[in-house]
């Protein structure tokens, strides 16, 4: 029996030991955080990672600026798109659109990449390898993209919570439950990080094969101009509405008063930030930097100029190109079916509505509601087009008046029926461009239901002039880096701070938006207005000015993504969001019937639309969020 | 047993020898159950070697020394009997079947005992009562076996396992299942599911933590057992059985015709939006109604161009067993063969319909290496040949239901054109981007293989050397499996017709020229790989020291295994499992009885401090029939027995089956989607890191202190009751903490949090009684009642919201919204709480605002319906027999089961397809329940089955909630058989001892208040019908 014993004690003491053993599969070197920042090649790939975060500014389904308010309008087969649901004030707190708090339903996950910032910052000293003033700049980098996250969920929340340090992941449910910080320490934070991360941010890209899209001086300075240019409009400047938004400790969540200080700093960065852009050699893309090697007039050589200022690949205008999405696709959902085919290789389903290209000014540069001279009331008849404006439109066939005698923007941004659209394989002559066949029938016309404009309008201005339809079947887009900001978005920036700072709009107002206009081939403000206008007093006046500056940078910017976020800070978005979408009525193919103006929908837009709805589910599990007014 | 066995063979020896004598002895031995003769049976003379055996007719002939010998009647199979000459020199014997020896032992946790002596909660199923129509096994289990909650929501071959919980589901981890051990080695469900029920020699549940706590770590879900028959001593015995079987659908879905469903159409683009484009013109729908050109304004009936009404299938096993007295086999065989419903195309040459073709070779060899050691060898072999469509027979019903029945044709005859074509003209319509079901049915195939090798060795060494009862037994096992497919298909060419103008003749129109071809290409699909090495060594003992009668057994387990597909670094490391345990059990004097159990499990996902659980169990039983005071009641209480268990099992199957180590952090260093691109060309591209998940060194395991009572009941030896109530206390249950978004984490964060409990109840009756010489009947019934309650989880303060509060409702219970009504007009819409999930007017679903607080929102979601699985699930039948003929019934059904019909994936119209990377545009179907029935402006029926009409995704409509919940309880006519065997007197001619013809069905009837498919599918109804079928088959013996 001892024995027994004996035997059984071994057993089981040999069973224990040998199984401790048995259960250690796991070996060494399994990936962990360390791994992460082991070297400098895998720290450039979170740097990468950082970056990943970048809202998609090119596309359809990852922009809410690009389709989400009055400017661009679909068919009904892409209304799960959430921009459209957006724009037809379907937004919600359940499941929200284009939901950048969690990441969801198009959004991109911010605050994940908040965390993944800050953990670079917090390990990137570990990193073996990486040189001092490489590390430096990769600070600055990261810096800098942790506070365009912030920034970028301000202009959508209002006040939201500030992550300058991680919190634990093993952090208790009440250490959690953070609060929003007021909006003012929000906008604050973001510019101490900008400055951070503007000290030791290259003035230029060097390596530009390797390295063209990173953040720079010029980008950061900018994005610093373009924050305090929205802390100082009037949705976060003083707003009445929101100066009673407490949370339950009973912080305020917005300045109680206005504050013209804000504008003055405003302006102090958009000056520094055009400075550094300047010697930078960022400058306006001029008619003569469109370079063309065959014989073309001087008016498609403006066109052509105003088109790549935007969509050439690096126009020299361009402070900050994202190379994260590309442009292919927008491309694809922007242009036309050039001709007939059994196939469509474009999507033309990215339709501006018809009030934008009402926007667009006259040929003397100003509104055409204003222009004395060119005939607004009837600018839906019918007019035959002649060989004189075969640039423009299709000699000998007829179109709406509003496509007649406007300015050069109007060619360059828009396209629509019978228009004349150059490049694109089309280059050696202008005087033989594609012209747009939109009515009913023809074959620029509904495709299918997926496949056309709703209003008959085409963004051409963010079609590259390279872009190819090939065989009528592959549509082969030359890609460029969506401008997330350009030099005339400075410019009218910093037009517009200096009016607000000043009690009536002088010479230095007028210089900055006279370089936007005289490059678009129009007139300064002050003459065309004198010459032209049917209240030619309104550049003198501080309300007049501001009026001309809020339309000149919609027509210079439009299709950009910059009208939605403009609109909402200087609290327009009511005024203009509250409007019939319009376009032509693209199922008929009689001339008369074709430009019957077309009611597509009713826009409603309230008070709470003025901010995203932070989440309810959110909302449930931390009652210390205040939920935004209205929702 | 083995003693027994040995008797046996010393008689069967003694029997050759004949001897001289002077009296000579004639009878007749005939079964005691139905009269019927026995030949072969062995009849001796006690303590000499006289002997001789009965021939053909059951007659014998013996000379015996003097007329005061007793004579020994043996026969394998049944009661040897011993019968005094007493002076008599005609003898006539009846001989009764030998209750299985094997029945008066039950299968516990690494061992056997005598089954009056069990405490442990364990229920043990006749093979024979699981024998179905069908190859799968799992499908046998609902209602049959008491304590197990099973249910079946697919009828696809090979798709079609039953899903099985025992005692219900007490856990939010991913491993609900039981255990599943086949011979003692841990297997899969569908290794389950492929055992053939002619080699099962028993099968149990385990069911408390008596019965399962030397499991330790998994046996927290319960476990089932099945050992596979052995040979037995004697000549060879070989069973052949085949069976043939047509099946179809329980149920088809209905659709509305194609007329209502273009009217419908373009009745929900136009209420929605009276701009909208119509998508069907009057003409079309004129034309189609008129069915002038079925070319041009076609209908189709897609169900019916996919799918047959019926198919046949086939099983064959046959196994052959004996032995001699230093080895026993046992052999056996199996083929079956599986058809689909999906029709094939003659111009195709190859089979795009499910065809699962099974072979199975198991073997078991017994060899007594010495008179102390014995040696068992296991080899065992699952062979499945699949052919079938490319995605599957569930995906194309799901597809039938996305295509549009008035767009095309699947198939156009060749116009003027086309007539030298030779590939298959398929419809489509628009670019060619609609779905054509039929094109995707008949493209191609899959050809996969999945086989299973298992080889298992066990030495069993008697040490009744060293002490008496002491036994040591060794076992070691290897198992493979493998499992890949091929995808072989072309891509179909699309056409549409086009009236030629010149002719008023039809011309087909290419619509895919160049991505079209008529050569196959090729996909290598899904392969996976997983190689399984056991060990197991038990040192046992067993004693009875007058009443006293101890047991003991000590018990260590070493398991590895390992994936070759396994798709992470993590993944690919071995999973392992060790273990020791041990038993303790014992009984005085066969009234009282004590049991004590252990387990000491580790497992590798826990960090070093936590990788070690101790789970114990104590077991009391008192056999109160064996008590002197009860002898009086004996004769009508046959059997009483009280018992009770309470000991703790664990869960190491926590989180998900990616969670290999909670210790160790998961960073996925080549992430695509968290990279970058810079560069004047865009052409500098690295991709990002993320985290799967983080690292957590005190996740541990999850516990179940399982308590068990019950009785078990016979009167008269012809009424068997057992009953087992039990409580189910699961902690340290595995779950999400609540984060924020604003934390910025990737991946959840964990902590062993939650707890719950589960209760109810089992029970199982027998009646068996045999009425005069001819009649015999048998009945039996099972109950299970299962239900979970959690009691506590990781959630916010609902203090004032307590209705969105988990804690007292089932772990499977269901959240939404109570639907009151559809909304009257617009009117009622403007003036009632907003309803926050977008866009919606009226004749759409009308929300009830729980908290009123003017709003629907997440916030007034409550618990709606049953769970999602059945609580109760019961079965009843009788067998009985009359002389050769017999006849079984058996009903099934469940209870306390809600399931929801899928809005969104039958709203007419939408493309609703989940796989979004699908090239192909779907526009759903209509049912006919929603056509006959639906709000629209002229009839605003608020109680329509069906809301206002759209052709978009209905967000505001498809929301969980109580206007699509279903009761999921139903009872069904479950099989039903008819089978007679031919006499012995005939068939023992031909040399063969049981030759039987039988027929019988399965899923013959259903009685539920649901219509719209067969209710045991619940919320999977679209997918491949649950077959109904009716089987012939033959089994023969010899």
């Amino acid at each position: 029996m001892k024995k027994i014993l004996i035997l059984i004690a071994t057993i089981f003491i040999g069973t224990i030991y040998s199984c401790s053993k048995f259960l250690d599969v796991v070996p060494d070197n399994i990936a962990t955080l360390d791994n992460a920042f082991a070297d400098r090649y895998t720290a450039e790939r979170y740097l990468f990672t950082c970056y990943s975060y970048l809202p998609d500014f090119s596309s359809t389904d990852g922009n809410p600026a690009l389709n989400s308010g009055d400017d661009i309008w679909y068919a009904e087969w892409h209304k799960w798109k959430a921009g459209v649901q957006i724009a037809k004030g379907n937004q919600n707190i359940s499941n929200p659109y284009y939901d950048f708090w969690r990441g969801e339903n198009y959004g991109k996950p911010l605050y994940i990449g908040i965390r993944d910032c800050n953990i670079f910052l917090e390990n990137v000293d570990n990193v073996l390898g990486l040189s001092a003033s490489e590390k430096k700049r990769w600070i600055a980098e990261v810096n800098f993209l942790k506070a365009y996250y912030h920034y970028y969920l301000i202009r959508m929340y209002g006040p939201i919570h500030i992550v300058d340090v991680n919190i634990q992941v093993s952090a208790q449910t009440e250490a959690i439950k953070v609060y929003r910080d007021p909006v003012d320490s929000c906008f604050n934070y973001v510019v101490r990080l900008l400055n951070k991360a503007i000290i030791d941010l290259p003035p230029v890209i060097q390596n530009a094969s390797t390295e063209l899209g990173r953040i720079t001086k010029p980008i950061a300075m900018s994005i610093k101009a373009e924050v305090l240019m929205t802390a100082a409009s009037p949705l976060f400047n003083g707003n009445p509405n929101y100066a009673g938004m407490v949370d339950n400790r009973g912080t305020h969540l917005f300045p109680a008063a206005f504050d013209a200080q804000k504008w003055e700093k405003a302006a102090k960065a958009c000056k520094e930030a055009i400075d550094a852009c300047h010697t930078a050699g960022i400058q306006l893309y001029q008619k003569s930097d469109y370079v063309n090697a065959f014989t073309i007039s001087d008016t498609s050589r403006q066109i052509a100029a105003l088109r790549s200022s935007v969509s050439q690949q690096w126009s020299k205008e361009v402070i900050w190109g994202c190379t994260g999405a590309l442009t292919g696709d927008l491309q694809y959902n922007c242009a036309p079916r050039f001709y007939q085919s059994t196939d469509n290789p474009v999507g033309s389903n990215h339709a501006p509505t018809l009030a934008i290209a009402e926007e667009f000014y006259s040929n003397h540069g100003v509104p055409i509601n204003e222009d004395i001279s060119w005939g607004y009331e009837n600018r839906y008849k019918m007019r035959q087009a002649t060989t004189a404006d075969a640039l423009f439109i299709q000699p000998n066939e007829q179109t709406a008046r509003l496509n007649f005698d406007r300015e050069y923007r109007y060619y360059s941004s828009l396209s629509f029926d019978r228009g004349a659209w150059f490049g694109n394989g089309k280059e050696i002559d202008d005087r033989d461009p594609w012209y747009i066949q939109n009515r009913k029938g023809d074959f620029s016309s509904i495709f299918e239901i997926s496949q056309y404009s709703i209003t008959g309008l085409y963004p051409k201005k963010l079609v590259n002039m390279s872009s190819v339809i090939q065989n009528g079947s592959w549509f082969n887009a030359e890609t460029y880096a969506f401008p997330v900001i350009r030099l005339a978005d400075l410019y009218l920036y910093y037009a517009e701070a200096l009016n607000e700072t000043k009690s009536a709009p002088d010479a230095d107002v007028y210089e900055y938006i006279d370089l936007v206009r005289n490059r678009a081939g129009l007139q300064g403000v002050v003459e065309s207005w004198l010459q032209y206008s049917a209240s030619p007093g309104k550049p003198s006046t501080k309300a007049g000015m501001r009026e001309i500056i809020h339309r000149e940078r919609l027509i210079e910017l439009a299709f950009e993504g910059q009208r939605f976020w403009d609109l909402r800070r200087w609290l327009l978005s009511k005024t203009y969001l509250n409007k019939a979408i319009k376009g032509w009525d693209v199922f008929q193919s009689s001339t008369s019937g074709y430009y019957r103006v077309k009611t597509l929908y009713n826009q409603s837009f309230t008070e709470r639309d003025y901010f995203w709805p932070i989440p309810e589910g959110e909302l449930i599990k931390n009652p210390n969020l205040v939920q935004n007014l209205g929702w | 047993m083995n003693k027994n066995l040995l008797l046996i063979a010393l008689f069967l020896f003694s029997s050759w020898q004949l001897m001289l004598a002077q009296v000579t002895i004639v009878g007749t031995v005939t079964d005691a159950k139905d009269g019927m003769t026995l030949p072969g049976v062995n009849v001796s003379v006690k303590g000499t070697n006289i002997g001789t055996a009965t021939d053909m007719d059951g007659n014998f002939k013996l000379k015996v020394d003097n007329l005061s010998a007793t004579l020994v009647f043996s026969f394998i199979g049944y009661v040897k009997q011993e019968v005094p000459l007493n002076g008599s020199t005609n003898v006539n014997v009846s001989m009764a079947l030998e209750v299985k020896a094997l029945e008066e032992f039950e299968i516990v946790a690494f061992s056997t005992q005598k089954k009056s002596s069990m405490v442990a909660a364990i229920t043990t199923v006749k093979p024979g009562e699981l024998k179905v129509p069908s190859s799968n096994l799992t499908t046998a289990l609902s209602g049959r076996v008491s304590g197990v909650i099973a249910y079946q929501r697919s009828g696809e071959p090979g798709q079609d396992n039953a899903q099985f919980f025992i005692r219900g589901v007490t856990t939010f981890g991913y491993k609900k299942d039981p255990l599943i051990l086949i011979d003692g080695i841990e297997l899969t469900t569908n290794d389950l599911a492929r055992l053939q029920p002619d080699d099962i020699a028993t099968f149990s549940i385990m069911k408390d933590a008596a019965a399962t706590a030397l499991y330790g770590a998994r046996g927290a879900n319960g476990i089932i057992y099945v050992t596979t028959k052995e040979g037995v001593e004697g000549p060879v015995h070989v069973s052949v059985r085949f069976e043939n079987s047509i099946s179809q659908a329980t149920r088809n879905i209905e659709l509305a015709d194609p007329i209502t469903y273009m009217k419908m159409g373009n009745e929900a683009v136009k209420t929605r939006d009276p701009l909208g484009i119509l998508p069907y013109s009057e003409e079309k729908i004129e034309q189609t109604e008129a069915g002038t050109d079925p070319v041009l304004y076609p209908t189709t009936d897609w169900y019916n161009t996919l799918f047959k009404d019926h198919t046949t299938n086939q099983r064959f096993n046959m196994n052959l067993s004996g032995g001699g007295k230093i080895a026993r086999y046992y052999i056996s065989s199996t083929f079956n063969q599986d058809n689909g419903i999906i029709k094939v195309d003659q111009q195709n040459n190859f089979n795009n319909n499910i065809k699962i073709r099974q072979f199975q070779i198991r073997s078991n060899l017994n060899i007594n290496l010495t008179s102390t050691t014995t040696l068992k060898f296991t080899f065992n072999a699952t062979l499945d040949n699949y052919t079938g469509p490319i995605a599957g027979g569930t995906d194309l019903y799901r597809k039938v239901m996305l295509t549009n029945p008035v767009y095309f044709l699947p198939t156009y005859e060749p116009d003027m054109a086309h007539q030298y074509t030779k590939h298959i003209l398929f419809g489509n319509y628009g670019k060619g981007n609609y779905l054509n079901p039929y094109a995707e049915s008949v493209k191609g195939y899959k050809d996969g293989k999945a086989n299973r090798v298992l080889a298992q060795i066990e030495l069993n060494q008697d040490l009744s050397a060293i002490t008496k009862g002491l036994n040591f037994r060794i076992l070691g096992n290897g198992n493979q499996y493998s499992y890949f497919d091929i995808q072989r298909f072309y891509n179909p060419y699309f056409y549409k017709p086009s009236v030629n103008p010149e002719t008023g003749d039809y011309i087909l129109v290419p619509l895919n020229p160049d991505a079209g071809t008529e050569y196959l290409s090729y996909n290598e699909g899904q392969k996976a790989m997983s190689s399984v090495y056991y060990l197991e060594g038990a040192l046992q003992y067993n004693r009875t020291y007058s009443r006293n009668s101890v047991s003991g057994l000590l018990v260590g387990t070493m398991r590895n295994e390992l994936l070759a597909n396994s798709g992470s670094l993590q993944k690919s490391l071995p999973y392992r499992n060790v273990g020791l345990a041990g038993r303790f059990t014992y009984g005085y004097n066969d009234i009282y009885f004590a049991e004590i159990d252990f387990g000491l499990n580790g497992s590798e996902r826990f960090a070093e401090n936590n990788r070690f659980g101790f789970f114990p169990s104590l077991a009391l039983g008192w056999l109160v029939s064996n008590e002197a005071f009860f002898a009086s009641a004996k004769r009508t209480v046959t059997n009483l027995k009280l018992k009770a268990s309470y000991g703790l099992v664990g869960n190491d199957a926590i989180g998900g089956p990616d969670d290999r180590f909670f210790y160790l952090s998961q960073m996925n260093m080549d992430d695509p989607t968290r990279g970058g691109v810079f560069g004047k060309f865009f052409h500098y591209q690295k991709n990002g890191i993320s985290i799967d998940r983080y690292e957590n060194d005190q996740i541990t395991w999850e516990t179940a202190a399982k308590v068990n009572v019950g009785f078990e009941l016979g009167l008269f030896d012809k009424f068997n009751l057992q009953a087992d109530f039990f409580r189910d206390n699961r902690t340290n249950i595995l779950m999400d903490r609540i984060t924020l978004a604003s934390m910025g984490l990737q991946a959840g964060v964990r902590a062993n949090v939650g707890s719950a409990i589960g209760k109810g109840m089992d029970f199982s009756a027998t009646y068996d009684q045999v009425i005069g010489k001819n009649w015999w009947i048998q009945t039996m019934a099972n109950f299970t009642y299962a239900t979970s309650e959690i009691t506590e989880t990781e959630e916010p303060n609902y203090a004032e919201t307590p209705w969105l509060s988990a804690v007292g409702n089932s772990i499977d219970q269901n959240y939404g919204y109570i639907a009151e009504r559809l909304f009257v007009d617009e009117n009622e819409v403007n003036n009632s709480p907003e309803q926050t999930f977008g866009e919606y007017m009226a004749g759409d679903i009308k929300y009830k605002d729980i908290n009123g607080d003017g709003r629907i929102s997440a916030l007034d979601k409550v618990a709606i319906g049953f769970p999602y699985r059945p609580e109760i699930v019961y079965g009843a039948g009788f067998s009985m027999g009359y002389k050769a003929f017999d006849c079984s019934i058996f009903f099934q059904g469940l209870a306390r089961e809600s399931f929801w019909v899928n809005p969104a994936l039958t709203a007419p119209f939408i493309n609703a397809d989940p796989d979004v990377s699908s090239p192909y545009i779907g526009e759903q179907e209509l049912l006919k329940v929603w056509a006959d029935s639906y709000w629209s402006e002229e009839n605003r029926n608020s109680y329509a089955l069906w809301p206002r009409l759209t052709n978009t995704y209905s967000n505001n409509n498809y929301q969980t909630n109580t206007w699509f919940m279903q009761n999921g309880a139903f009872l069904r006519l479950k099989s039903m058989e008819f089978g007679y065997s031919l006499p012995l007197s005939i068939i023992s001619k031909i040399k063969l001892t049981r030759c039987r013809f039988y027929v019988n069905g399965t899923n013959l009837l259903t009685f539920s208040g649901f219509k719209l498919w067969d209710p045991e599918m619940g919320g999977n109804g679209l997918g491949y019908p649950i077959q109904k079928v009716i089987n012939f088959g033959i089994n023969v013996d010899f």
